[in-house]
């Protein structure tokens, strides 16, 4: 930009910019409804949630109006004993996810990978990709189905077992269980498309050679397969770990009852009772633009360890 | 084909198994939804309160309740309008922002575009959203639907990566042509990115009638309610009217239909019209969502 303002001495400088400034006029005249709603719905929210967390909103006063708070909201969370628990639960919820759903996709798209059959895997893929596609009312629906206390079939089955049912809806024990695996349903067959991707990446002359020197299917898969998918492996899990502090609102929504708050209650749930609705406004909003700054610092200290180790990132 | 070794045999059934197992476990919780929804009530008091694999008679007492049922037919028909005016509308506006952030020489492109993937990364949170569309008086109208998500970033990444893809010498050969840009777009880009558009129309889609969560913060109106608000409803046994009079558990008792019955149908119609695109979204999105997502 300063190099801008010095260019602009040279008149033929100027009559160029001129030039292309009319070229492109059209084009910012294009632009201009996205920018207006960028800086609308995007922008101006930012600013006011920063505003709006070092206030005392009040409904008359509107955002702007109302008196200046300073720090007390972020004091009142820091030091509420709901802090500390929906931390936690945010946390736990993300890394029992990654612990859990990390290994299956890579397993399965490796399987369907080497099928024989090409008709097999097609057919498999497209049954498997498709619950990602389903809302997760459907998806809670269809887990309804299984974990009901009454007529769930988990508990018919544990019964006709002889086994005493098990409460998998209003129980704390059970409710991450029950999140991990309705979660892993869901995406399982998705996540793999990015292996399938990187697998079909893999050289070829690499696994003609790996069985000339005598290594059977399985010694394949250690030395040539994992190794050969290695950085989007890790790009992956990189990628998972900037995200450890959302959790995605409508599954635990979902599931959520007020019987298993100490562990189902995750920040983003948290934020939306007590700012819709007991409409603590700008005590939300603070928790709110807690999660968004650490997010902000774990998904671009995921991108910059990615690009070192991986080559790649998101950008 | 044969198989060369005792070892490749005994991996080819270990996948198999495993690929099998995947595929049973997507299919049998959906495919017991719907034997469910069409399972009579006579057969599941004669089975002791429990369903069959094997519904028999198979009768649809459930979706003509559903169907019959103002408040949901009206929620239906809320969804599909959302879908094809949300869809056509963030489509046109995300190409718009894709075009013209495709055109390299744009003086100032890399500032607009670092705008744009800013929004990917930080956003303004729930509550501020929520302030700004009660103060545009967007609350409980529909437009509260279609406006707030008129841009899509990540499309807006993905058609703009396709169109910088195109090649080159079109742009030249318009331009020489003495086209205008507006011209460029309509005659030329957007006839060749049709794959690239289908492709984020349908997620756009997908996501459009799948939606609820913004239904449940701005839309008190029960009558504007899209299906899946209602299904959740449904689901949770309150009511197939808003005036709560007919409670989902009423029909049971009435014995017309079993309670679980009569939600598995609302299900079974929130999934159809994905069942429906679905093999449109898998010609799709291996190729036009990998080359966008992969690229460094």
């Amino acid at each position: 930009m300063a190099r801008l303002g010095y260019r602009l001495t040279f008149p033929s400088y100027r009559k160029e910019l001129a030039r292309s400034l009319k070229r492109f006029y059209p084009l910012y005249f294009l632009f201009l409804p996205v920018f207006a709603f960028l800086i609308l719905f995007k922008y101006v929210p930012i600013v006011n949630q920063f505003v709006l967390a070092l206030k005392d909103y009040r409904y008359i006063d509107g955002i702007w109006g109302s008196p200046w708070a300073g720090l007390t909201h972020f004091e009142k969370v820091f030091s509420s004993r709901d802090f500390p628990i929906i931390v936690r639960n945010t946390l736990a919820i993300s890394l029992l996810r990654l612990f859990w759903g990390f290994a299956p996709p890579i397993l399965l798209a490796i399987f369907l990978n080497d099928l024989r059959s090409t008709l097999y895997r097609r057919v498999s893929q497209t049954i498997v990709y498709l619950p990602h596609f389903l809302s997760w009312v459907i998806v809670y629906g269809i887990a309804y189905v299984f974990i009901s206390p009454g007529f769930g079939l988990i508990n018919t089955w544990l019964n006709a077992l002889g086994l005493p049912s098990v409460d998998l809806v209003t129980s704390s024990e059970w409710f991450r269980t029950i999140i991990v695996s309705t979660g892993l349903w869901r995406e399982l067959g998705w996540s793999t498309i990015i292996y399938l991707a990187a697998l079909s990446g893999v050289d070829p002359e690499l696994y003609k050679a790996a069985s000339i020197d005598g290594a059977n299917v399985f010694r394949r898969l250690w030395h040539v397969t994992l190794p050969g998918i290695r950085p989007i492996i890790v790009f992956v899990l990189i990628l998972n770990m900037g995200s450890i502090m959302t959790t995605g609102f409508e599954q635990i929504f979902l599931f959520q009852t007020s019987a298993n708050y100490d562990v189902s209650d995750v920040i983003e749930t948290w934020v939306y009772r007590r700012g819709l609705i007991d409409l603590d406004f700008s005590l939300a909003t603070a928790v709110g633009i807690f999660q968004a700054v650490i997010g902000l610092f774990t998904i671009l200290a995921a991108n910059f360890l990615a690009r070192k180790y991986t080559g790649t990132g998101i950008w | 084909m044969g198989r060369m070794s005792w070892d490749e045999r005994v991996y080819q059934i270990i996948i198999v198994t495993v690929v099998s197992l995947c595929v049973l476990m997507v299919i049998f919780p959906i495919y017991y939804v719907v034997a469910m929804s069409l399972t009579s009530q006579a057969q599941v008091i004669e089975n002791g309160g429990k369903f069959v694999l094997f519904p028999d008679p198979v009768t649809f007492t459930g979706y003509s309740l559903i169907f019959s049922s103002e408040w949901v037919t009206n929620s239906m028909f809320i969804s599909v309008a959302r879908t094809i005016t949300g869809t056509f509308s963030t489509l046109a506006f995300t190409t718009l922002g894709a075009f013209v952030l495709s055109r390299r020489e744009l003086p100032g492109r890399k500032w607009l575009l670092l705008m744009v993937l800013m929004t990917l990364l930080f956003s303004g949170g729930l509550i501020p959203t929520f302030l700004l569309i009660k103060s545009l008086n967007l609350l409980n109208t529909f437009g509260v639907y279609i406006v707030p998500l008129l841009l899509d970033a990540w499309g807006l990444l993905i058609i703009k990566q396709f169109i910088e893809n195109l090649p080159p010498g079109l742009d030249e050969s318009a331009r020489i042509d003495g086209a205008s840009e507006l011209q460029l777009l309509f005659r030329i880009i957007l006839p060749l990115s049709f794959p690239v558009l289908a492709a984020i129309g349908l997620f756009q889609a997908v996501a459009a009638w799948n939606s609820w969560f913004d239904a449940l913060i701005y839309v008190s109106n029960t009558k504007l309610w899209p299906f899946q608000m209602v299904l959740r409803n449904i689901l949770l046994g309150h009511s197939l009217g808003p005036d709560h009079m007919q409670r989902v558990d009423m029909y049971a008792s009435a014995l017309l239909v079993n309670q679980q019955s009569l939600q598995m149908s609302a299900v079974v119609v929130g999934t159809i019209p994905i069942l429906l695109v679905y093999p449109f979204l898998q010609k799709h999105f291996t190729k036009g969502m990998l080359t966008g997502a992969i690229k460094g």
